[in-house]
């Protein structure tokens, strides 16, 4: 059992962003068991660098395959992107500063945010292509 | 009167010839002399009583001018405007305070709306406890398959967390839709408060500025008939001094029939010597004959002279009469002219300011009417808003619940923890992320139930104070409106009261100027009279003016008229005598003149006594 059970419903259709997504899931889930398993901050916040890393390249190859296939609603979701971003490096920042040590608050933001974009962006994303390579 | 004849036999044939032709002139001068006499009593009698008539109705006229004048300027009329001058003050102080209550009204559904917004912060903080929640029940369900037996306790505990979970959603939820419910309503009522009373200042404005302006005419047209009243007292004074010439003229038809009766008397004294003349003896003929040529021509002079004054003066009374009934028309017309105009009513609609004071003060029952209506609105506002808030806070408690079971979870959680031992170390980490979550979870509920009470408080502050004077207002409201109301129905009954006086002014005008047309119209007394007098004036002066030729007026006959001019205390009788004195040579009698200056009048008709 993990925080974040991926499901076949996850899959938007575009191979390249799925794998992506499997990706940062699994180090969503395996930032969590570190955390169970009382890690220690310091690698708590690598782990969550990581994260942040990997969904920063995640979204730089997602808004490329979006321009390229002249996807309409490329701006708004390339917003998402960027207020995303912002947040979490503001949560990281904060959690090394032990500003605000809840790591579950991050785990939670994570999971549910990475959860809900799936399920509504990307797969508007995956809709369109799909209709586009038809 | 003597006379003393003095002839010369020479004349005595020619005066006999005269004599003859004299005889049936002075006879039938006699008879239109009589008739003249007696003749215009019954017309003055008929003129005389038709000119009372008249007098009467002018001074109904009067009356009823008066009356017109006090119902529009009178003490009714003033007590009205001045009450009326204090319901606008009454009205320009309530909406002050309405539009103090509306204000205030919409500044504090401006601050609940500013509240609502910031409790939205924190309830969408404990909706994203939620997904912590989430977490941290998925955390303990994994962490739980680590700890064998023990477990079973920390899947409860996942239980628990679920259905708090849940259970927050449902509130956070249901607060949140009603907190959608209450800013839309309460961003809808104050546009809707602004718009009606903007509204309902803008017509207060210009329906009190009607209104003000109304009153201000109504207490300019209460001055015009103030003043119309001292014209009709002075039209009426006037009419009484032009009755009194008129009475006065009225008595010179006696003063005319005196005379003339005289004048009869003094042609019929000279009859029976015609009649003498002609059964005497040749020898004395001449000598009789003389004589009385000498009489007839003193006579014929006299009563020339006495009957063209009594004619002359009786012409010019009756054309006094006429003239002054015709200026009692007029200023009786000009008068009812005056009130018309001063009234403002037309012929054809029948209206007068008094309509148009009415039609504001209708506007301002509207008005009044108006806004107790828009305070009811309001309050009704208030009501609804105060609900929905009580509604609202009703989650308080709940709310309030909410974060003691986070902190009862974590309590839990952290003794569950501690008595896993080494296997449960992650738990305790768990418990400890479920602490922190709990302090959180105070912090939001605290600031949500603070605030829901900070709206709770306005509202029913400002629930309060908008119904508590919506009632006073109202109160106040209804006691103008009902106060507008008698006071209009009064105003009706002084329009009617007004219109049916100048309708009867009116009439009376129309009446009174027919009258008087008539009877000026219809008034030759003179005329005829004056025809008569001069037939028979002729006469007179031919038979004098050949008497005289044949025998001059004698030394006695100058000395009687001297003496008489000196002896009549009749002031018209002394002139006659003077006039024909004078034209004998005599020259003016050396008596006192009488003085000329106005009797004073004591009586309505003033002294005119000595005239009879």
């Amino acid at each position: 059992m993990a925080i974040f059970e991926w499901q076949d419903r996850f899959f938007i259709g575009v191979a390249q962003i799925d794998e992506h997504h499997l990706h940062l899931v699994e180090l969503l889930n395996k930032t969590h068991r570190d955390f169970l398993r009382q890690a220690p901050p310091d690698i708590l916040a690598e782990l969550f660098e990581e994260l942040i890393d990997y969904a920063t390249y995640h979204f730089s190859a997602e808004e490329k395959i979006m321009l390229e296939s002249g996807f309409p609603d490329i701006d708004r979701h390339k917003q998402k992107h960027a207020k995303f971003s912002a947040e979490v490096v503001e949560m990281h920042a904060n959690y090394l500063k032990k500003q605000k040590p809840f790591f579950l608050e991050i785990l939670a933001f994570l999971q549910n945010w990475l959860e809900s974009h799936i399920l509504q962006s990307d797969c508007e994303l995956g809709r369109f292509l799909a209709k586009r390579n038809k | 009167m003597t006379i003393q004849p003095e002839f010369s036999l020479r004349a005595a044939s020619a005066g006999t010839d005269h004599l003859q032709v004299w005889r049936p002139i002075l006879t039938s001068s006699l008879e239109t002399l009589r008739m003249l006499a007696g003749a215009t009593e019954r017309e003055f009698l008929q003129i005389g009583a038709r000119m009372q008539e008249i007098h009467q109705q002018a001074f109904d006229l009067s009356g009823t001018a008066q009356q017109l004048v006090e119902v529009a300027s009178g003490e009714r009329l003033q007590s009205l405007i001045h009450r009326l001058r204090e319901i606008l003050s009454e009205m320009d102080k309530y909406l002050g305070q309405a539009q103090s209550l509306s204000e205030t009204s919409c500044a504090t559904l401006n601050s609940v709306g500013d509240l609502l917004k910031e409790v939205g912060t924190p309830l969408l903080g404990v909706k994203r406890m939620c997904k912590h929640l989430y977490i941290l029940e998925v955390s303990i369900k994994i962490e739980s398959t680590h700890i064998g037996e023990m477990g079973g306790e920390f899947i409860n505990l996942a239980i628990d967390i679920k259905k708090l979970s849940q259970l927050i959603k449902e509130k956070v939820n249901a607060i949140l839709e009603l907190r959608a419910l209450l800013t839309t309503s309460i961003n809808k009522n104050n546009f809707h408060i602004k718009t009606v009373k903007a509204q309902q200042d803008a017509k207060a404005e210009t329906t009190l500025g009607n209104t003000s302006e109304s009153l201000a005419e109504l207490e300019e047209v209460k001055g015009h008939f103030s003043r119309l009243g001292s014209l009709i007292s002075t039209i009426s004074i006037e009419n009484t001094g032009n009755i009194s010439t008129i009475v006065q003229s009225m008595q010179f038809h006696d003063i005319y029939r005196q005379q003339v009766e005289h004048v009869v008397e003094a042609i019929e004294g000279l009859l029976p010597a015609f009649a003498a003349l002609q059964t005497s003896d040749a020898p004395t003929e001449d000598n009789q004959c003389q004589t009385l040529i000498g009489m007839v021509g003193d006579v014929c002079e006299l009563q020339q002279a006495q009957l063209q004054f009594a004619s002359s003066e009786l012409y010019s009374a009756v054309v006094a009469i006429v003239r002054n009934l015709q200026l009692i028309g007029s200023k009786q017309k000009q008068m009812a002219k005056d009130i018309f105009e001063q009234t403002g009513t037309l012929d054809a609609s029948g209206t007068s300011f008094i309509d148009e004071v009415s039609s504001q003060m209708t506007s301002l029952a509207a008005l009044l009417g108006s806004c107790a209506d828009s305070n009811a609105e309001v309050a009704g506002i208030m009501r609804n808003v105060t609900g929905t808030v009580g509604e609202i806070t009703g989650f308080v408690t709940d709310i309030e619940g909410i974060g003691r079971d986070i902190m009862q979870i974590a309590l839990n959680a952290r003794i569950k923890a501690a008595s896993t031992g080494r296997e449960g170390a992650s738990l305790s980490v768990l418990a400890e992320e479920i602490g922190q979550l709990s302090n959180e979870a105070v912090d939001c509920t605290d600031l949500i139930t603070k605030t829901l009470a900070e709206i709770d408080s306005t509202t029913h502050q400002l629930s309060a104070e908008v119904n508590s004077s919506e009632e006073n207002l109202t109160v106040r409201l209804t006691g103008m409106k009902d106060e507008l109301v008698s006071i209009l129905s009064v105003l009706d009954k002084m329009g009617d009261e007004l219109l049916a006086l100048l309708s009867q002014v009116k009439n009376q005008v129309a009446f009174l100027s027919s009258e008087i047309e008539t009877l000026t119209g219809g008034i030759d007394v003179h005329e005829r009279t004056k025809a008569l007098a001069d037939a028979v004036l002729i006469s007179l002066k031919k038979i004098f003016s050949e008497a005289r030729q044949l025998h001059p007026a004698s030394e006695a006959f100058k000395e009687d008229l001297r003496l008489m001019a000196k002896r009549y205390t009749m002031e018209s009788e002394r002139r006659i005598h003077e006039s024909i004195a004078s034209r004998h040579g005599v020259g003016p009698a050396k008596v006192q003149a009488k003085t000329t200056v106005p009797p004073v009048n004591d009586t309505e008709f003033g002294d005119n006594v000595d005239l009879f």
